[in-house]
């Protein structure tokens, strides 16, 4: 990770956090099992979506408290902070969203936009796992045409899950 | 004025209490699974926590101004949103645990990064203690004076509930206060 911390983590008294993001370390250890099962799941969907778009810069898929699942095209240095602020931004559009309008965030969407170039992120629920955040970056394509796409991926990933507990 | 300090300390608490306004929160569910435990060794029960940034307001009935709060989230690895708002020039209350054997180097931690930057964050900071109530071998609220004088003279101490609304309160005040003397409140 980037992000320089003096002294130990915070709010860890133990060791440092370096190795495993930015997260702490009681929580890491837990984490460490769940994301790489998880990840092994997601990654071969995120890979398959970006050999049929050649638009898609990055792609991620985090948990909606910011804890990286798995990623595509993301440099290692910038995967602990990008899932971070994943959370962070949706999060934000969402009690943003909650003060027009108070129907929560399903199927709601987060969209940064200049020219060509865009950031989508959906919400991803999937039942016993919890809340995620499935985010692309694109360049070259339309808004609508990704978004509809990342949707569909974000379809795929919770089959995937779905076909593997039958 | 903005509410930093760990992980469950009570700092989305403190808004809630204190806020006259709906409180807009950015808490989200925490990942599964939670068999963690906390590093007091107690098992970590939190099912939410802080990722963006909270926000409420504290309408003083005095007729004084609105206070504005925003709670930042306290894992580390949102360190991106919490220094923004640290960087903003507001007063700050870093909300610490009291209830630990390692309180003192915790708030000293705490206190060493949130200056890390900025100096200047000691002449607006105030240094809450929460669950000194809280049986067992932790340093009392005086315990912290000398620390604080270490980074600047003066810095505001109280103990306070994060779910009391006049304990939050009362953390507001020391935090707005003119900083004069080093007295220890509570
Ligand atoms: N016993 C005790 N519990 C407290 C006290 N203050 C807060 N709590 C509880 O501790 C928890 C604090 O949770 P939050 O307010 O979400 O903590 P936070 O500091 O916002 O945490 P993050 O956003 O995850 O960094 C809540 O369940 C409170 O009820 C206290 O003084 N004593
Ligand atoms: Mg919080």
């Amino acid at each position: 990770m980037t992000q320089q911390h003096p002294g130990t983590s915070l709010g860890s008294h133990s060791g440092s956090d370096d190795a495993i993001n930015g997260i702490e370390e009681h929580i890491a250890q837990d984490w460490d099992i769940l994301s790489r099962s998880l990840g092994l799941f997601v990654q071969p969907v995120l890979t398959e979506f970006a050999e049929h778009s050649s638009h898609i810069k990055a792609l991620l898929f985090c948990t909606s408290d910011g804890l990286n699942v798995c990623t595509l095209g993301v440099r290692d240095n910038d995967v602990g902070r990008l899932s971070a602020l994943t959370s962070s931004v949706f999060s934000v559009a969402a009690a943003h969203r909650k003060v027009m309008d108070d129907r929560g965030m399903d199927n709601a969407t987060v969209q940064i936009s200049s020219g060509d170039d865009h950031t989508v992120l959906v919400a991803v629920r999937l039942p016993g796992l919890g809340n995620f955040v499935l985010g692309a970056y694109a360049e070259g394509i339309q808004l609508g045409l990704l978004l509809v796409q990342l949707r569909q991926t974000a379809t795929r990933i919770h089959e995937r899950l779905s076909a593997d507990r039958r | 004025m903005v509410f930093c300090g760990p992980l469950g300390v009570g700092k989305t608490t403190a808004v809630r209490a204190v806020s006259d306004v709906e409180v807009a929160d950015t808490d989200v569910r925490r990942a599964p699974p939670r068999r963690s435990k906390n590093k007091d060794g107690s098992v970590d029960r939190k099912r939410t926590t802080t990722v963006g940034i909270d926000y409420g307001e504290w309408h003083r009935d005095d007729g004084g101004a609105k206070v504005a709060v925003y709670g930042t989230p306290g894992q580390v690895r949102f360190e991106m949103v919490r220094s923004t708002a640290v960087s903003q020039k507001l007063r700050l209350v870093l909300w610490l645990f009291g209830q630990n054997d390692y309180a003192i180097d915790e708030a000293d931690e705490w206190l060493r990064y949130l200056g890390a930057k900025d100096k200047g964050v000691y002449d607006r900071i105030t240094v809450a203690v929460t669950r000194l109530d809280e049986p067992g071998d932790h340093p009392a609220l005086e315990d912290y004076r000398e620390l604080l004088d270490r980074y600047a003279p003066g810095i505001p101490l109280v103990a306070a509930d994060p779910r009391d609304r006049e304990s939050v309160q009362r953390a507001i005040d020391a935090a707005v206060g003119p900083r004069v003397g080093a007295e220890v409140s509570s």
